[in-house]
């Protein structure tokens, strides 16, 4: 019998659509495993079942009656409850704190039973005990624990609430192996007694040992649901990344120059570990594979946002002790992070002043002179069709695409020698996009090395000469050549 | 649409201060006539000059973001009235060193708010409040009662008489200053900079902005500032009372704030808040006119700085 059922779900942001007429139903004593590539819309179906997110349109069912769900709380009353990917704990509150944050038993009306909390915290505590590492006790504030131990108290916060439905999104990506399988006994055990469990993972064996079910979604629809004995891996990942498996490739002179501009070795770092690569004047190298393997940290690293652990830096044949933006800007590094609003933008201020601050270092500026370097920028700007009617405009009246030309702008007037591209075209629409990478095409002939991280693995696979495919901080496979294609990618992606 | 917004510009604080001071001396003159004599007018522009300077420290401390602000302005004022009448002791020769030293103290005492707001990341509302405790009981311990310190006649005459048959020196002063930083927050890539660490300090570091010398520096600009002032009203008043400066604390804010600079940092410039000082000190005369007496005056200019919040609070959230 059908516990929760969802029936034509759609979902917009904006101009973006995230659920197109989704269906999906899950049974009573069942393990339901949801994948997708990034932005399929597995998170997006997940927050409207847990009321963080209001679907546009659809109904949701449950036990064969509708159900509105306009909040959390209304989720949590019908029996739902989920483990967020982005952690939902208190960071300065004990463990038994945090699993009993929503529900905490209390005495007199108004004092916390501490006895009781303890009492039935350890219950779940036990669950974990042998696993989860010595440090780790009922009364440790959760600031002080690890990555994967601070997992363990959000999923213990999801059993504590012991609900008919759970949902877990990745709960397992910073665990480890035994962990893992602890997590899958209780799991299983919750299946027995009668639990539904929506399970999100992309690493496959984890989700051929403890899936009974698989819902695919591509593109914000739902492809297929199946038993998870009827299909195999591969028909997980063709249908994940659909009938199109072209091996793009955008034609660019290639230079014959083949010196190394930027060589990196052994680097380690915040969320990545023993990076190796080297890139060659004039190449454009993709960085790929799912969201937050550490793409993203070793690209701040080598523009030195981040510190580096261990491991050497060299530019040409210089070699990059310790690393600073300004450090990296005299060295004709920069960095454009599709995260505008932390990296880039100066809000409330002129296009004039967001454009022109890597240019006044550059040029040891005290006076901005300007109408003087106006012109500087029209070029840049015109070949990316910014729309903007003055200069002296303030970059918040923008549309976000266009101010996120501004930022790349800012960067790109400034004759880089090496481009460290962070998601640059988040936001932009779909011919900015095409302007903008052929910009960079442009600079690639000219012999600037670029390293491009996109979530749009699309983009990646056409634009890149080679793509090193990361997985939890570390390069699992380089692809280059006719290896270079989607398939490739999403296996040595997913592959564990 | 567009056309719709273009009255936005009948309410940008610049208008709004100019159009308040216009009614105000209109008020004034009412209720008392000669309010607004020329005379009058001057004499009330020297007062707003001694918080004009002090608002233009401010103003860059608040510019420059991450909740700064300086209330050690008070203190520095007295400080400097005190340093810099000790120093000349009545002696028109002894003006330049009197001010050489007393800028310096001023600066040096911003230096130590830079580095505790900066590098041991203490708020600037902790740090700089300290600092005002620090200085007003070195004030008492120093002076212990006596009174020192004379202004130098010269100083005196700057900062009360006409000069050359024009305006007061002190007034001439405020002008060139305030077109100084005009210049500075406009046309400066220092300016620029300040900008940007208020508004996103994350973005300032990549783009290569020294975030850390720009905010210390605007802490020992302030002092600076403070300095000048304490200078101009020891040449006002002619000797230096104890705590002299405490009274600009409150109003040096109120002036920036009104002038359009938000409180959150990277919005706003210095003319709004050369009116914003002329406003407040218009206001208070007003006030003293129809009798209203210190803790009044206190009470009504603390309700518009509260005021003034609600104001720029809700335009913040409108914003983001």
């Amino acid at each position: 019998m059908s516990l929760l059922e969802v029936k034509n779900i759609s979902k917009k942001y904006g101009a973006t659509i995230a659920l197109n007429n989704c269906n999906i139903s899950i049974n009573e004593s069942e393990i339901h495993v949801l994948i997708g590539s990034n932005g399929s819309g597995k998170s997006t179906l997940c927050k409207i079942i847990s009321g963080s997110v209001q679907a546009d349109e659809g109904e949701i069912f449950i036990k064969n009656k509708k159900k509105i769900i306009k909040n959390p709380i209304d989720s949590k009353n019908l029996g739902i409850s989920t483990f967020y990917q982005e952690l939902s704990i208190a960071n300065h509150a004990s463990v038994e704190d945090n699993v009993f944050m929503s529900n905490l038993p209390s005495k007199y009306f108004f004092l916390i039973d501490r006895k009781k909390l303890r009492n039935s915290a350890l219950k779940f505590y036990n669950l974990f005990k042998n696993v989860a590492g010595e440090d780790f006790s009922l009364s440790t504030p959760v600031i002080q624990l690890r990555e994967d131990q601070r997992q363990i108290v959000e999923i213990m916060k999801v059993l504590a609430s012991n609900t008919k439905i759970m949902i877990f999104d990745e709960p397992t990506s910073a665990l480890d192996k035994s962990q893992v399988e602890c997590f899958f006994k209780i799991l299983k055990n919750l299946k027995k007694q009668g639990h539904s469990i929506i399970f999100i993972s992309h690493r496959m064996n984890e989700i051929f040992e403890v899936g009974d079910k698989i819902t695919i979604l591509r593109d914000a629809e739902v492809i297929s649901t199946n038993k998870l004995s009827d299909v195999d891996q591969d028909t997980i990942i063709k249908r994940m990344i659909g009938e199109k498996n072209l091996i793009l490739n955008l034609k660019r002179k290639s230079n014959q120059i083949k010196t190394p501009a930027l060589t990196i070795r052994n680097l380690c770092g915040k969320n990545f570990d023993n990076i190796s690569l080297e890139i060659l004047k004039g190449e454009i190298i993709g960085i790929g594979g799912l969201h937050g393997q550490g793409q993203s940290s070793l690209l701040r690293s080598i523009f030195g946002i981040l510190p580096k652990k261990s491991g050497n830096i060299f530019i040409e044949n210089k070699i990059l002790n310790k690393t600073s933006p300004r450090k990296s800007i005299n060295y004709g590094l920069s960095y454009i992070s599709g995260d505008r609003k932390r990296d880039g933008i100066f809000p409330g201020r002129s296009i004039f002043e967001n454009i022109f601050p890597i240019h006044f270092y550059k040029n040891k500026k005290i006076f901005t002179n300007r109408n003087g370097i106006q012109p500087l920028a029209n070029n840049t700007l015109d070949l990316l069709k910014t729309v903007y009617s003055s200069i002296n405009q303030e970059i918040t009246n923008l549309s976000g695409g266009n101010q996120q030309k501004i930022i790349i702008a800012r960067w790109l007037i400034n004759s880089p020698l090496i481009l460290l591209l962070d998601d640059p075209a988040k936001g932009i629409d779909l011919s900015a996009k095409a302007d903008l990478y052929s910009l960079i095409n442009q600079l690639a002939e000219k012999g600037v090395s670029i390293i491009l991280y996109s979530s749009d693995d699309e983009e990646l696979l056409t634009y890149s000469d080679r793509i090193f495919v990361f997985n939890n901080g570390k390069i699992t496979k380089l692809l280059e050549g006719s290896e270079k294609n989607k398939y490739n990618l999403y296996e040595a992606s997913y592959d564990n | 649409m567009k056309i719709l917004f273009k009255n936005e510009n009948l309410f940008n604080p610049i208008t709004v201060a100019i159009t308040l001071i216009i009614i105000l001396f209109f008020l004034g003159n009412f209720i008392s006539p000669g309010f607004a004599s020329p005379n009058q007018i001057i004499s009330l522009l020297i007062v707003a000059s001694l918080l004009g300077i002090i608002s233009a420290g401010q103003n860059l401390v608040i510019l420059g973001g991450r909740e700064g602000i300086d209330l050690s302005v008070g203190g520095v004022v007295s400080i400097a009235a005190v340093v810099a009448g000790n120093v000349m002791d009545g002696s028109n020769a002894a003006i330049l060193p009197a001010v050489a030293v007393t800028l310096f103290v001023g600066g040096f005492i911003g230096l130590i708010n830079g580095i505790g707001v900066t590098f041991i990341k203490i708020p600037p509302l902790v740090m700089t409040l300290g600092m005002l405790g620090v200085l007003q009981g070195l004030l008492v311990v120093v002076r212990n009662g006596v009174p020192s310190g004379n202004a130098a006649p010269f100083l005196v005459h700057f900062a009360t008489k006409p000069l050359l048959n024009t305006f007061p020196g002190i007034l001439w002063l405020w002008l060139i200053l305030t077109l100084f930083l005009v210049f500075l927050l406009k046309h400066t890539v220092y300016g620029l900079r300040i900008y940007a660490i208020g508004t996103n300090e994350r973005a300032a570091k990549m783009t290569a902005v020294p975030v850390e010398l720009i905010r210390v520096s605007l802490f020992v600009l302030s002092g600076m500032f403070a300095a000048l002032a304490g200078i101009c009203l020891l040449g006002y008043s002619g000797s230096s009372f104890a705590n002299v400066g405490e009274q600009y604390i409150l109003p040096s804010i109120i002036a920036v704030v009104f002038g359009g600079t938000s409180l959150a940092g990277g919005k706003g410039g210095y003319v709004g808040t050369a009116l914003g000082a002329i406003l407040l000190i218009v206001l208070q005369s007003i006030l003293i006119t129809i009798r209203i007496d210190e803790s009044g005056r206190q009470m009504i200019f603390g309700a518009t700085l509260l005021l003034l919040m609600i104001f720029y609070g809700r335009g913040k959230m409108l914003r983001s």
